[in-house]
């Protein structure tokens, strides 16, 4: 199993640890990752505003460097699952892709579709499929109780309706069971975060991502995983903002996907990068050292 | 516009639950009725988290979410100020000058020093667990392709 | 299509229609051009022809000239056409030698400003008009007998009342009925708006007018499986499923009660359609007690007797009139009748596609109908309204309008039209309950409130007065929250974001019409966008269709309240009496016509026709028109390749007649 591998910007930079974490479980997995190095910036909505057609054009030079190398585009960033894959079914339509390779040829690069955009969630789900992943599961996760976080744009995304109703997901939860795990069910886990305008309005997506946070707590939850490592950004690094907020303290550890399947396949939490979390790992720590490692 | 008035966008907006002066079906009403300043100069515009939950859910695939994108359009093409045109174009100029985008450049450009005092010891907290994002930046090595591609398509505006 | 050699003497009357066409156009310049066309013996003019005056004159001219063709220039054929042939053939000429130049519509309204160019159009106009009278031939009205008998399909409201009307004036009526007991939606409406009559009690003695009626022949659990036209009659094939159960049936109720099917432990489980879903039903029932005809069905599909090897006989056991016979066969009948009423009904969207409201994900969420049979007394609750969930007293009741309405053009999961009559069932249902329990809040989430018709407002302000709550703005999402649907909704009404916890929702689902494109195909009906039978004219003519002799009535129409349905089955029963009328049709002359010596019966025209009007007799070999039906589409005369069929008045040498008079054609060197 090969992917053209699309890291994103925030995964290489405030959340390198999803980076590492990604190529740790794919390594485990026996999944090849060709990352694209010289990709661009998917646009994350701030692109598509200025200047959409921009987007577009920088997209499909993102997907014609994946059809290069003969292999499909794996993400682990909500956002940009979400407008890599708009652009990709902008990007069907003939005359679309004409006007754009248009400008593409200006620097010797061009894309004619087909290429298919799918994130690690996914991946795991339909590629992998559960038996496959459960066989890899060294460590399962007992009793720790695991929420999910969705994020709002991977659910929004086209082409994953296929595998998630955007209504009423079951993805991570199903993830999780697979992973031997207890998933907790709660009302915010299809909520929005708010990171979208976290530079222009904190406060907003402060509040928005406390009410999440409480739910989860509420409903039993000791630990979130979420796909997105913008969810990320705003449940972890500014949890302490949001628990103010709330007026009440959260201590809700967040872990990205690849780190959840990662600390089932059996891999130490150092390597997967956990120590850079605002949000202490303890309690996931401590609660994993209570399970033995059932298989070495 | 096919839009009914219906508000199920506005029902289905978590920032509205927090922010009651950003309706998007007001906002739909007021650009049908062609009330461009009112609409281009109006904060809340940049409120909208591009959840697209309205876009999912309206029931004459309106996608008010879209028309918001649009509106900020407009008001990046005519210049307009404030937060979130700057943050807008402080991002974009971001993927210009590294391909990828420099995290702490675009935080910086969007609040300023005035935000950043603002962030409190954030920063520093983030610094001492080694979260923060990379002071220096790091350009694509091809990021003149990526120059090129953004001029091209200014120019074919 | 022969071409009357003798010379014309063709009239041409010009109007002026009081300066609409005389403002324009130089009535003198174009009656003296008009003069000079062959065969014309005479141009004259008048104020307006349409006029008492104006139509003395074409008389006039017509008996004492001799004419035997005229063309009037004048307004559109579609307003004085019939009049002026009814009034040339009283002056004895053939009304079919006479044709409109349409020199106001198409000429003086079009080119107001132009008259020189305006006038060289009307004589052109009148020209062609003029060439294409001289090829006319005249034509014979024929009439043809009409099969006696109507056959309305559809036992609901709407076929019921045609019936019965029909019946009163004498004509023989089958109703046909696809399930067992004729009723329809109307009776498991509980209370009709805004009287709030108990719909039973109004329909029960209509249904027992229909059933008892000696005029009316009733079929139930049958359904119309083909229908073949042939002139003036309509042969319906008929399926009568088995009851299994015969006349001989007391109603005792015992096969019910002892029947193995949906109890507990039963791996054969139905669920009650009568109830909506909301309750089971036994393989052997009645769909409720007031059914006509009175009998008791087997359900083949889920009896065990049927569907294991003859397992079980208990109800057969048990009867006391041995009325069981399970060896009951289908019953093929031919129904012949000469005008056919469609009114099939309508069936409640189902909103599982809307994923938002969460319908099919939790008990708690029903829709308008199915929340009618909790408001029964003798409902599946009888007439409490509880969560399904707990089974507790629902304490706040949320509705929701528009479900599956006013959506997007093209969107395959919603509905593009208003369904009409879903707020008044949503205020209808509100007062009820607020008047059944005071204390239940009940909120309706709508987007407009549509209170139309009779008693429709004060109904909507009366149910404010109970307290019913009204919130303007429809909802983001439904979703289970601490043993509640907690349905977020944005009003815009007070700019209040609501959280509002329901023990119920209750979603105004969409009317759609029932599924019978079969029965369509069969009758060559079309539908219009919304998937409704297609009628003749929405605003003039809503209970003919296209189709002679057949009739559409009630919600198969398109969505309606019951009054609205009684009316327009009213006005389709009247049409159809009216088409039957003496037993004899008065026939179009201006349709299909074959020419026996040219027509190879190589059936093109048959394969294009859509009202089965044409047939390739197979021993003399040409095709023959069934003037009964055809409607002069002239799609036949399109596809044949020798000309040998085409409409009477538009064959080809009189279509080229005309336009070679509008545009005379260079000879190709």
């Amino acid at each position: 199993m090969k992917y053209a591998y699309f890291p994103g910007c925030v995964a290489l930079d405030s959340c390198k640890e999803l980076d590492v974490a990604t190529r740790e479980v794919a390594k485990d997995l026996g999944i090849e990752l060709v990352e694209l190095t010289e990709a661009s910036c998917c646009g994350a909505g701030n692109l598509q505003e200025k200047n959409p057609e921009a987007a577009l054009v920088l997209n499909a030079r993102t997907l014609g460097m994946a059809q290069e190398k003969g292999l499909d585009l794996l993400t682990v960033c909500g956002s940009c699952q979400l407008y890599l894959a708009r652009s990709r079914e902008a990007l069907e339509n003939p005359e679309t892709r004409e006007r754009v390779n248009k400008a593409l040829t200006k620097v010797g690069r061009r894309y004619d579709g087909g290429v298919k955009v799918k994130h690690l969630l996914q991946v795991l789900l339909e590629d992998i499929g559960p038996r496959k992943l459960a066989g890899h599961v060294r460590r399962p996760l007992g009793d720790l109780a695991v929420g999910a976080y969705y994020g709002c744009h991977l659910l929004q995304a086209p082409g994953t309706d296929a595998f998630e109703n955007p209504e009423d997901p079951q993805g991570i939860e199903r993830l999780v069971g697979i992973l031997g795990g207890s998933p907790v069910s709660y009302a915010g886990r299809t909520a929005c975060c708010g990171f979208h305008v976290l530079t222009v309005r904190r406060d907003l997506a402060v509040r928005m991502s406390a009410t999440g946070l409480i739910e989860a707590k509420r409903a039993g939850a000791k630990v979130l995983a979420t796909p997105c490592p913008l969810c990320h950004l705003v449940l972890d690094v500014y949890q302490k903002k949001a628990a103010k907020a709330a007026g009440e303290p959260l201590d809700v550890p967040i872990l990205h996907l690849s780190q959840l399947v990662g600390i089932a396949l059996g891999i130490d939490l150092e390597k997967l990068g956990v120590s850079r979390h605002m949000v202490s790992m303890e309690s996931v720590t401590r609660a994993l050292e209570d399970e033995e490692v059932v298989k070495a | 516009m096919a839009c009914i008035q219906c508000n199920t966008c506005t029902s289905s907006c978590p920032v509205e639950i927090l922010e009651p002066a950003f309706r998007i079906r007001q906002v739909i009403a007021r650009v049908r009725l062609g009330l461009r300043e009112d609409v281009l100069s109006d904060p809340s515009i940049w409120s909208c988290v591009r959840c697209y939950a309205c876009v999912a859910h309206c029931p004459k695939h309106v996608r008010p979410g879209d028309v918001i994108e649009a509106i900020r359009h407009i008001a990046l093409e005519e210049k307009r100020e404030g937060p979130g045109p700057r943050h807008a174009r402080a991002f974009v100029e971001s993927v210009r000058e590294n391909g990828r985008i420099h995290e702490a450049g675009v935080t910086f450009d969007s609040i300023g020093f005035r935000g950043l005092i603002g962030e409190g010891l954030l920063p520093l907290e983030m610094a001492w667990r080694g979260k923060s994002p990379a002071i220096r930046r790091r350009p694509l090595k091809s990021v003149r392709e990526i120059q090129t591609l953004l001029d091209v398509v200014e120019e074919s505006e | 299509m022969t071409e009357p050699a003798t010379k014309r003497r063709i009239g041409v009357f010009i109007c002026h229609c009081g300066g609409n066409i005389s403002d324009v156009v130089d009535i003198e310049a174009l009656r003296r051009s008009a003069a000079t066309h062959d065969d014309v013996a005479l141009a004259t003019d008048s104020r307006f022809m349409c006029s008492n005056e104006g139509q003395g004159q074409l008389q006039k001219e017509i008996r004492e000239k001799g004419l035997d063709g005229v063309v009037v220039a004048c307004c559109t054929p579609k307003m004085y056409e019939d009049l002026f042939r009814e009034k040339a053939e009283e002056a004895g000429m053939n009304p079919y030698l006479l044709e409109i130049a349409n020199i106001r519509e198409q000429c003086s309204y079009a080119h107001r400003h132009e008259p020189a160019k305006a006038t060289a159009k009307a004589k052109l106009i009148v020209k062609a008009q003029v060439e294409k009278v001289r090829k006319l031939r005249p034509l014979e009205v024929k009439t043809a007998p009409i099969q006696p008998g109507v056959a309305v399909i559809g036992g609901g409201i709407a076929g019921i009342h045609a019936s019965i009307l029909l019946a009163n004036l004498g004509h023989k009526v089958t109703l046909i009925e696809k399930s067992p007991t004729i009723g329809g939606n109307m009776a498991r409406s509980v209370k009709t708006f805004p009287t709030d009559d108990c719909a039973m009690c109004t329909l029960s003695p209509k249904m027992n007018e229909a059933y008892n009626h000696r005029n009316i022949e009733l079929l139930t659990y049958a359904e119309v499986r083909d229908a073949a036209r042939s002139p003036g009659k309509w042969t319906l094939t008929v399926e009568k499923k088995p009851r299994y159960v015969t006349d001989a049936c007391i109603g005792c109720d015992r096969c019910t009660e002892r029947c193995p099917v949906s109890t507990a432990k039963s791996p054969i489980q139905v669920d009650s359609e009568w109830d909506q879903g909301l309750a089971k039903r036994k393989a052997i029932y009645i769909p409720f007690s007031q059914a006509l005809p009175q009998l008791w069905t087997i359900d083949a599909d889920h009896c065990f007797y049927f569907q294991r090897n003859r397992a079980c006989r208990v109800c057969q056991m048990v009867c006391p009139a041995k009325a069981i016979d399970f060896t009951m066969k289908p019953e093929t009948l031919t129904v012949d009748v000469g005008a056919v009423i469609v009114a099939t009904g309508y069936k409640e969207y189902d909103p599982t596609p809307l994923a938002h409201l969460g319908y099919g994900r939790h008990p708690d969420i029903l829709t308008q109908m199915q929340f009618a049979r909790m408001m029964d007394a003798v409902g599946p609750t009888h007439g409490e309204i509880v969560r399904r969930s707990d089974g507790n007293p629902a304490d706040t009741i949320v509705m929701v309008q528009c479900v599956g309405s006013r959506g997007a053009p093209g969107d395959p999961n919603v509905h593009e039209y208003c369904s009409r009559v879903c707020c008044m069932v949503a205020v209808k249902h509100a007062q009820l309950i607020k008047k059944a329990r005071p204390e239940t809040e009940v909120y309706i989430l709508y987007n407009d409130l549509r209170a139309y018709g009779k008693g429709f407002e004060e109904y909507y302000a009366r149910s404010m007065e109970l307290g019913v709550k009204y919130v303007r703005g429809l909802p983001g999402k439904v979703h289970p929250h601490r043993g509640k649907l907690l349905v977020d909704v944005d009003d815009m009404l007070t700019g209040r974001r609501l959280g509002l916890p329901a023990d119920l929702v209750v979603l105004s689902a969409a009317l759609e019409p029932n599924p019978i494109d079969g029965l369509l195909a069969s009758l060559h009906l079309d539908k219009t966008a919304d998937g409704f039978v297609k009628e003749y004219h929405a605003k003039i003519n809503p209970t003919e269709t296209a189709v002679k002799g057949v009739f559409v009535a009630g919600c198969a129409q398109g969505p309606k309240d019951i009054t609205d349905t009684i009316s327009q089955a009213g006005a389709a029963a009247m049409s159809a009496a009216v088409f039957l009328g003496s037993g004899e049709m008065t026939l179009n002359p201006v349709v299909a016509e074959v020419d026996p010596a040219l027509c190879r019966a190589c059936d093109r025209c048959t394969e294009v026709c859509g009202f089965d009007a044409v047939h390739v007799d197979p021993e003399r070999l040409i095709a023959i028109v069934d003037e009964t039906a055809c409607t002069g589409c002239g799609k036949c005369a399109v596809v044949c390749p020798t000309d040998a069929i085409a409409v009477r008045q538009f064959t080809k040498p009189q279509i080229v007649a005309s336009i070679d008079a509008l545009a005379p054609m260079a000879v190709a060197p």
